[in-house]
């Protein structure tokens, strides 16, 4: 029979300045997996903080952030007391996600895609069945941003708890990083994650 | 008050929830209640808190025009 670690005593400096998203963050769970319970990262960049807080305060890390200017910040991960305090969805709901990858709805005349787009979130705004996740990645980023109905009703939908997830690296690659109207900029890692959370994933 | 009005084609709906928009209105693309039929399954929801003449509203791409009162709609005006 081999010995749980948790009690040895694991506090460890993980360095991933330098790292490109979402290194840094699978670089936390390799830690959290270890079953390190207080654990430091250093990081190099804002949006590192921000994904790393996020997946720390979804799997029920207290989060403490040290920043000495704006490339250089530490993050300890301290597990809290309560354990796994993860997103996941209430029993009883079959949760769902939507995937969006492009501008529009469907192939064919891209005005006619946008409008699709309009109308959809207009009558997802509607109906009571709101998602758990609305994820954006390659054109799909281009919604938040330039749709402005679409933005109105992503509004509503996110007052309603739906968590709207939107690819840094395809908004990066767009160069619409300062245009974001709506959601969380976040990363494949998250992304995947929330895909694999929820019992259904539509794709648009 | 709010409006709905139908279209004979997409490419109306489309044009009319710029134009409208335009008018310094708030116009909301989205799919005809099913409780109504149209030509065309695109509608343009129109409110504006100040109040649009009607004749601005009602133009000629308009199918039909319906006043919107909790979910019910009232015919005002229809195009041959």
């Amino acid at each position: 029979m081999s010995l749980e670690r948790e009690d040895a005593p694991m506090d460890s400096m993980i360095d991933a300045r330098g790292k490109a998203c979402p290194i840094p963050v699978i670089m936390a769970k390799k830690e959290a997996d270890r079953g390190n319970k207080d654990f430091t990262l250093l990081v190099d960049n804002k949006t590192a903080v921000e994904n790393l807080t996020r997946f720390g305060e979804n799997n029920g890390f207290n989060i403490a952030i040290e920043g000495k200017g704006l490339d250089d910040f530490s993050i300890r991960f301290v597990k809290s007391a309560e354990g796994d305090t993860s997103t996941r969805v209430a029993a009883g709901k079959q949760s769902w996600a939507i995937f969006i990858g492009r501008e529009g709805i469907g192939d064919g005349d891209p005005e006619l895609g946008e409008s699709l787009m309009k109308m959809f979130f207009y009558t997802l705004e509607q109906g009571e069945n709101t998602p758990d996740y609305v994820l954006f990645m390659n054109d799909g980023v281009k919604v938040p941003v330039a749709n402005d109905q679409a933005v109105e009703h992503l509004k509503a939908l996110q007052d309603r708890e739906a968590k709207i997830l939107v690819c840094g690296t395809c908004l990066k690659f767009y160069n619409l990083e300062d245009s974001l109207k709506i959601g969380t900029v976040s990363n494949m890692y998250d992304i995947a994650e929330a895909m694999q959370a929820v019992n259904k994933v539509i794709t648009l | 008050m709010k409006y709905l009005a139908t279209f004979h084609t997409h490419f109306d709906a489309v044009k009319y929830n710029k134009y409208i928009r335009e008018m310094g209105a708030m116009a909301v693309l989205k799919p005809v209640p099913r409780k109504l039929s149209s030509s065309c399954g695109s509608c343009v929801g129109v409110s504006s808190p100040d109040e649009l003449p009607l004749e601005q509203i009602f133009t000629p791409d308009v199918e039909r025009l319906y006043r919107e009162d909790e979910g019910d709609y009232v015919l005002l005006a229809e195009n041959e």
